[in-house]
């Protein structure tokens, strides 16, 4: 049973047993979890109705002084793209993002199911983000769910190119160790990470753009055994509360 | 009650058991403690059985927790199969009576449980595991009294063989 589902983990699909678990269970789920979150949102909108409405007007405008530059963006984005083509470069990751929401946390698997799959465009691999920063990557994915591995996962293939943001940035391989720490392993001994440091996709990766915040570097030690330097990193993103996730295509 | 009633009822709560884990347990964290509903009422259920009864709770309790977060079938099952069948033994302590023990009784379930579920797939950190086994093991023993009332109420008179 085991060997099953790892072999279907290793392929990105669901095995068997999981994707019946997942459509008797996680649909339901699902509609139970939005149900909840309309009527909380019921409940706090009637509550915080005066500074909803204020917030609102105030995003309104942020919302329309933004939308001037994204025209200047998109040009952009077409130049370098362009650029990239003629110099025969791969295309940049992460341009389309798909909205999604979280249907199942599994903290002793450091797993979350999400309410898109294939259908929506989801594939095996994919960088999943929450507001504060970069959540995992897509594990396994069904039609119309699919499930993520945390950042935090202590899986050995569960490793992120990642810049520690100095001048120059420093740039190492990044590991989960705990919800609550994750391992960057910077290749030169003498590496001046520091306490406090923020920590960032590197994008030497044809999926994860560069610049997603993963945490901040919240101890450094040497590691003079292998050569290499180890900061301890404190996840931007709590894990167990994300709710809402955008998958980067 | 008849077996095929009994048996078609005790599936029809494993499965609202699981579905309101899933669309709940996330939801209900307090003091970063987070319930594990379908262990609460799969113990809850073993209290109110026979023994073989039991294992089969738990197998199921096992598979559909292992389905659901994708992980190692194996140690769910085996870990829930035997806490669910250690939990029915409780029966000499008369615990069917008393709520309270119920809760206490699924509380002791829930860290066995997990004890074995850490010797058969081990985590990477033993200590935060530990942490995070007895604060759930403190909430589903406070979420079992309600439960367990209820599934008395609702499976009626049980009788063990």
């Amino acid at each position: 049973m085991g060997k099953w589902q790892t072999s279907a983990r290793v392929g990105g699909i669901f095995d068997p047993a999981g994707r019946v678990a997942q459509s008797l269970v996680g649909v339901p789920a699902g509609e139970i979890g939005t149900a909840l979150d309309r009527v909380g949102d019921l409940v706090t909108g009637v509550w915080r109705a005066p500074s909803l409405l204020t917030e609102n007007r105030s995003l309104r405008a942020q919302l329309a002084v933004q939308a001037q530059y994204m025209d200047t963006i998109r040009d952009l984005e077409r130049e370098i793209e362009s650029l990239r083509k003629l110099q025969g470069l791969p295309t940049l990751a992460g341009r389309t993002r798909i909205p999604s929401k979280v249907i199942g946390f599994f903290p002793y698997e450091n797993r979350l199911t999400l309410d898109v799959g294939s259908r929506q465009g989801v594939r095996v691999g994919l960088p999943v983000l929450a507001a504060d920063g970069l959540v995992g990557r897509i594990q396994v994915v069904a039609d119309e769910q699919s499930q993520v591995l945390l950042l935090c996962s202590p899986e050995p293939s569960n490793q992120v190119g990642a810049l520690a943001l100095r001048d120059p940035p420093l740039a190492g391989l990044l590991r989960g160790e705990s919800p609550t720490k994750l391992i960057l392993e910077l290749n030169d001994p003498n590496a001046p990470v520091e306490t406090g440091d923020l920590v960032v996709t590197s994008g030497f990766s044809e999926r994860i753009p560069r610049g997603i915040p993963i945490g901040r570097v919240i101890q450094v030690d040497r590691n003079d055994e292998f050569g290499k330097r180890r900061a301890s990193v404190f996840p931007s993103v709590a894990m167990g509360s994300v709710q809402q996730v955008v998958v980067l295509r | 009650m008849k077996r095929g009633p009994f048996t078609i009822g005790v599936a029809a709560i494993m499965w609202t058991a699981a579905v309101l884990h899933q669309a709940l347990s996330f939801r209900l964290v307090i003091f970063g403690a987070r319930p594990d509903l379908l262990l609460v009422v799969g113990l809850a259920l073993c209290l109110l059985m026979e023994r073989r009864q039991a294992a089969w709770v738990g197998f199921a309790s096992g598979v559909l927790m292992g389905a659901m977060a994708m992980a190692n079938l194996a140690s769910y099952v085996v870990s829930r199969t035997l806490t669910s069948y250690g939990v029915s033994y409780s029966e000499e302590l008369e615990l069917r009576s008393s709520p309270w023990g119920a809760g206490a009784v699924c509380a002791a379930g829930t860290i066995l449980a997990n004890l074995i579920l850490m010797f058969l797939a081990p985590p990477p950190l033993i200590g935060p595991f530990l942490g995070a086994t007895i604060r759930t093991a403190v909430y589903n023993g406070v979420l079992a009294v309600p439960v367990f009332l209820l599934l008395r109420r609702a499976l009626g008179p049980l009788h063990r063989s």
